[in-house]
C-alpha cells in the first residue's frame, strides 16, 4: 500500500468508517500484538494492550502528521498504553536501592542466539512485570532511563535496578533452561551409568 | 558479552514484526470499545406519520376541555340570570310588602328597612275590626254624588276616612276601608282602621248605597252599629238621642229593604219596618263581617310574622343592594409572561367563572366614622392561555381570599393597610398548584390603591405535559407532543409581585401587577398581569 493510499485509509478511519479502521487493524495486527506481547505475560493481556491502543489511535488520527511514519507513532502509543497497563495491573514492587550495573556478567552469546524469537519472547514473558517494562524501553524500544524513569514514573536508579534485575533474571532464566536440558541429556546418561 | 550486546541479541529477536495469527474475538473486542468511545452517526430517523399517539388524546382533551367550559359559561349567565330575576323580586316583594304593612310598631322592630317605606297602611293588630265607621255626609248633594259613585275618598275629604291623630293613609282606590267610631265601639280601640285589599267590604259603596234611601234626619253624623252580635235596636233607633238628625246607613247593595231610620228625639220607634230592615241588613252584613273576620284574623298574626320577613327581606336587599353579598363575573387576568424559552411570551386570559363577595360584619367602628371590615370571597375560574410557542394552556384554577375595606371619614372606600390573604389553588390538567401569600396595601393614592406581596406555591406537575406546538421550521407537520419543559422537580417557589389597581366605576375595577417567580433551584419567571373585574 502506498503513502497516499495508507492516507486515505487514515482519513476513512478518522471520519469513524468503520470498515476502514477494522483494515488498518489488520494491518497493524502482528506489529502491535509484537509490541504488546514483550510488555504483556500473555496473548490476553497482549490483545488488551493492542486493543487499547488502536482505540487511542483512531481517537486521536487527527493529531497524527501524515509526513510521519505511522508505525512509529502507533508504536509510542503502544508502549504508553503497556505502561498504563503496567499501572492498572501491577503492584508496584520497585528497589529503592539502585544497583551497579558495572558487573558484567560472564555470558555465552552462542546460547542466546540458538534461541528462537517465541522462545526468548517466553523468557521475556517470564519477567516480573517491573523488570519486563524497564529491559523492552530500555533494551528493545532504546528509551534512555531519564526517559524511561519520566514516563513510568520512577526514578533513574530504579530503573537501571529494574533493567540490571531483568538481565539477571533472563541469564539465570537461560541457564536453567540450559542446565535442564544437559540434565536431561545426562540423566538417561546418569541412568544409563546405573 | 557485554550488556549491550545482550540487549542486541534480545533486540534482533523480539524487536522486529512476529507472527500473530489474527483473532476475530481481538477485533470484536475493539470495536465494541470503538463504539463505546466513537459511535457511528445515528441513521435518520424518520418523521413521524401524523397520527401518532399522544395527538388524539390532546385532541380529546381540547373536546372536553371546550365542552366543559362552555357548560360552565353557560351555567354561569344561567345562574346570572336567575339571581338577577330573584333580586328583582326580592325587592318588589319588598316594596309591596312595605306598603301593605306599616305600623310605628313595626318601625320600632324594622330598624333596618327603609326610611322611604310607605306609610300608607296602618294596622291594628290585637283587634279584630267588627264595626264599620261610615260618615255621612252632611249635604244631600254630596250624597247624591257618592250615590252616584262620581266622588271618591279623596273627594270626600279627609274627614270621611279619616283616621284618629290625621296620620297620612293614602288610601287609595283598590283599598276598602272599615271604620267605627268609638262611641258606639265602647271597650274598642279609639282608633282603629284597617285596611287590606281584599276586605269584600266596599265601605264607600255601603255609604253611597245607603245614602239612596237615605234621608237626613238630625243633620249630624251618626255611627251605625252593624254588627250582628252586638247590633242594638236601640242604638239604631236611638243613635244619637242628643242628635235631632240622626241617620245612618246601612249596607246593602240594591238591597230593596235597605232604609232610613227616622228618629223623632222620642224614642219610639217610628217604622216597625226599620226594624225587619234593620235584621237584614245586619244579616247581610254578618256574610261581610265573617269574611272580615277571617281577614283580620289573617292580619292579627301578622306582627310576629312581619318581623322576621321584614328583618329578612332588609337583610336581602341589604345584601342585594349594598353590595355585602356580591356575585362577581370577570375576566380575572390577563397575564403576559416571559419565558425561559425561545420565543416566550405567554399570553394567559382568565374568566372568573363565579365568585360571591360577602361583605361580612363590621368588626371595628372608630371615632371620626373610620371602619373597616372583613370581605371574603370564593370562586372558580377557568383559565386559557396561548403563548407565542403555539403552546395551549388550559388549567382550572379555585380561589378563596379575605380582604380588609374601610371607608374614610368622607366615605370612601379604602382598602385598609392590613392583611390581605389569598389563597389559590390551580389545577392544571397535568397538575396541582397551591399558592399562599399574603398582600400590603397601602393607604390610596390619588385614587389608586398600591399594593405588595409575597407568595409561596407549591406545584406537582406529571411529566407527561399535555402541552403540544407546531414545529416552528415545518409548519406542515400536525402538533406534536413534546416533552414538558418544566418538569418542577423541584416544585416549591417563591412569589413576590407589586401593582396597583383602581376602579373604572363603582363595580368595575382594574389592576396590573407584575409578578416574579423563582423557583428554589432553576426556574424563574416574570408575569405580568392586567386585570378587569366587575362587580354585579
Amino acid at each position: 500500500m502506498d503513502n497516499s493510499t495508507f492516507i486515505q485509509l487514515l482519513e476513512r478511519c478518522q471520519a469513524n468508517d468503520r470498515l476502514s479502521q477494522t483494515q488498518l487493524y489488520r494491518m497493524y495486527y502482528n506489529y502491535g500484538m509484537t509490541v504488546a506481547s514483550r510488555y504483556a505475560p500473555n496473548r490476553d493481556d497482549a490483545a488488551e494492550i493492542l486493543n487499547d491502543a488502536f482505540v487511542r489511535t483512531m481517537q486521536n488520527l487527527d493529531k497524527f502528521n501524515r509526513e510521519l511514519p505511522f508505525k512509529a507513532w502507533f508504536n509510542k502509543i503502544l508502549v504508553r498504553c503497556a505502561i498504563n497497563y503496567y499501572r492498572r495491573y501491577t503492584v508496584k514492587r520497585l528497589d529503592s536501592q539502585p544497583i551497579s550495573e558495572s558487573d558484567d556478567q560472564p555470558f555465552d552469546a552462542e546460547i542466546l542466539s540458538g534461541l528462537s524469537a517465541q522462545d526468548i519472547l517466553k523468557l521475556v514473558q517470564q519477567l516480573p512485570q517491573s523488570y519486563r517494562l524497564a529491559f523492552n524501553m530500555y533494551a528493545i524500544e532504546g528509551y534512555s532511563h531519564p526517559e524511561i524513569a519520566e514516563m513510568i514514573g520512577i526514578s533513574e536508579g530504579t530503573s537501571k535496578s529494574n533493567l540490571f534485575k531483568a538481565r539477571k533474571r533472563l541469564v539465570e532464566m537461560i541457564e536453567g533452561e540450559r542446565a535442564d536440558e544437559e540434565s536431561e541429556e545426562i540423566r538417561p546418561l546418569s541412568i544409563k551409568r546405573i | 558479552m557485554t550488556e549491550r550486546d545482550f540487549d542486541n541479541i534480545f533486540k534482533d529477536k523480539i524487536g522486529d514484526e512476529l507472527p500473530f495469527d489474527f483473532r476475530p474475538s481481538d477485533w470484536l473486542a475493539a470495536e465494541q470499545e470503538l463504539d463505546k468511545l466513537m459511535p457511528l452517526a445515528a441513521p435518520a430517523t424518520p418523521v413521524a406519520p401524523p397520527s401518532i399517539a399522544p395527538i388524539p388524546r390532546l385532541l380529546a382533551w381540547h373536546k372536553w376541555a371546550v365542552a366543559a367550559a362552555v357548560l360552565l359559561l353557560g351555567s354561569q349567565v344561567y345562574l346570572m340570570t336567575q339571581l338577577g330575576k330573584v333580586k328583582n323580586e326580592v325587592v318588589a316583594l319588598h316594596q309591596e310588602k312595605t306598603e301593605l304593612l306599616s305600623t310605628a310598631e313595626a318601625k320600632k322592630i324594622d330598624e333596618n328597612a327603609p326610611k322611604n317605606m310607605p306609610q300608607s297602611v296602618v294596622i291594628q293588630h290585637d283587634t279584630v275590626v267588627k264595626t264599620v265607621f261610615v260618615e255621612v255626609p252632611q249635604k244631600s248633594n254630596t250624597s247624591q254624588q257618592f250615590a252616584q259613585g262620581k266622588t271618591s275618598s279623596k273627594q270626600a275629604g279627609p274627614k270621611r276616612f279619616d283616621t284618629i291623630e290625621g296620620s297620612d293613609n293614602r288610601l287609595d282606590e283598590r283599598n276598602e276601608v272599615i271604620g267605627m267610631s268609638p262611641k258606639t265601639q265602647g271597650s274598642t280601640p279609639a282608633k282603629m282602621n284597617l285596611a287590606t285589599k281584599n276586605t269584600g267590604l266596599n265601605a264607600e259603596k255601603i255609604a253611597l248605597n245607603s245614602v239612596e234611601n237615605a234621608s237626613r234626619i238630625g243633620g249630624q253624623k251618626e255611627d251605625i252599629l252593624i254588627n250582628k252580635n252586638e247590633v242594638n235596636k236601640s242604638d239604631l233607633i236611638n243613635g244619637n238621642k242628643e242628635n235631632t238628625d240622626n241617620s245612618f246607613v246601612i249596607n246593602k247593595e240594591n238591597t230593596p229593604n235597605s232604609t232610613v231610620i227616622k228618629n223623632d228625639n222620642s224614642g219610639n220607634l217610628l217604622d216597625n219596618k226599620l226594624i225587619n230592615s234593620t235584621e237584614l241588613i245586619n244579616k247581610e252584613n254578618t256574610n261581610k263581617l265573617a269574611e272580615i273576620k277571617k281577614e283580620n284574623t289573617v292580619l292579627n298574626t301578622l306582627p310576629n310574622a312581619d318581623l322576621a320577613i321584614v328583618k329578612s327581606m332588609s337583610r336581602a336587599k341589604n345584601w342585594l343592594n349594598d353590595e355585602t353579598f356580591d356575585f362577581i363575573l370577570t375576566a380575572k387576568r390577563v397575564i403576559i409572561k416571559p419565558t425561559s424559552e425561545p420565543n416566550g411570551w405567554e399570553i394567559t386570559a382568565s374568566t372568573l367563572l363565579l365568585a360571591t363577595d360577602e361583605h361580612r360584619r363590621p368588626r371595628y367602628r372608630g371615632a371620626g366614622g373610620d371602619h373597616d371590615d372583613q370581605r371574603m370571597s370564593t370562586g372558580a375560574n377557568l383559565r386559557i392561555g396561548y403563548n407565542l410557542n403555539k403552546r395551549l394552556r388550559l388549567s382550572v384554577e379555585a380561589d378563596i381570599w379575605n380582604e380588609r375595606h374601610g371607608q374614610d371619614t368622607a366615605g370612601r372606600p379604602q382598602i385598609l393597610p392590613q392583611d390581605f390573604k389569598l389563597t389559590t389553588v390551580e389545577q392544571t390538567f397535568t397538575g396541582l398548584q397551591l399558592r399562599m401569600g399574603a398582600d400590603y396595601k397601602t393607604r390610596q393614592v390619588f385614587g389608586l390603591q398600591p399594593f405588595v406581596g409575597i407568595g409561596l406555591a407549591y406545584q406537582k406537575r406529571s411529566n407527561d405535559d399535555f402541552q403540544f406546538r407546531y414545529k416552528k421550521d415545518n409548519k406542515t407537520l400536525p402538533p406534536i407532543a413534546v416533552p414538558n419543559e418544566n418538569k418542577f422537580d423541584k416544585p416549591i417557589f417563591l412569589s413576590v409581585r407589586a401593582g396597583i389597581e383602581g376602579k373604572i366605576y363603582r363595580r368595575l375595577n382594574w389592576s396590573v401587577d407584575v409578578n416574579a417567580q423563582r423557583g428554589v433551584t432553576d426556574r424563574k419567571a416574570l408575569m405580568t398581569h392586567l386585570g378587569l373585574k366587575y362587580a354585579f
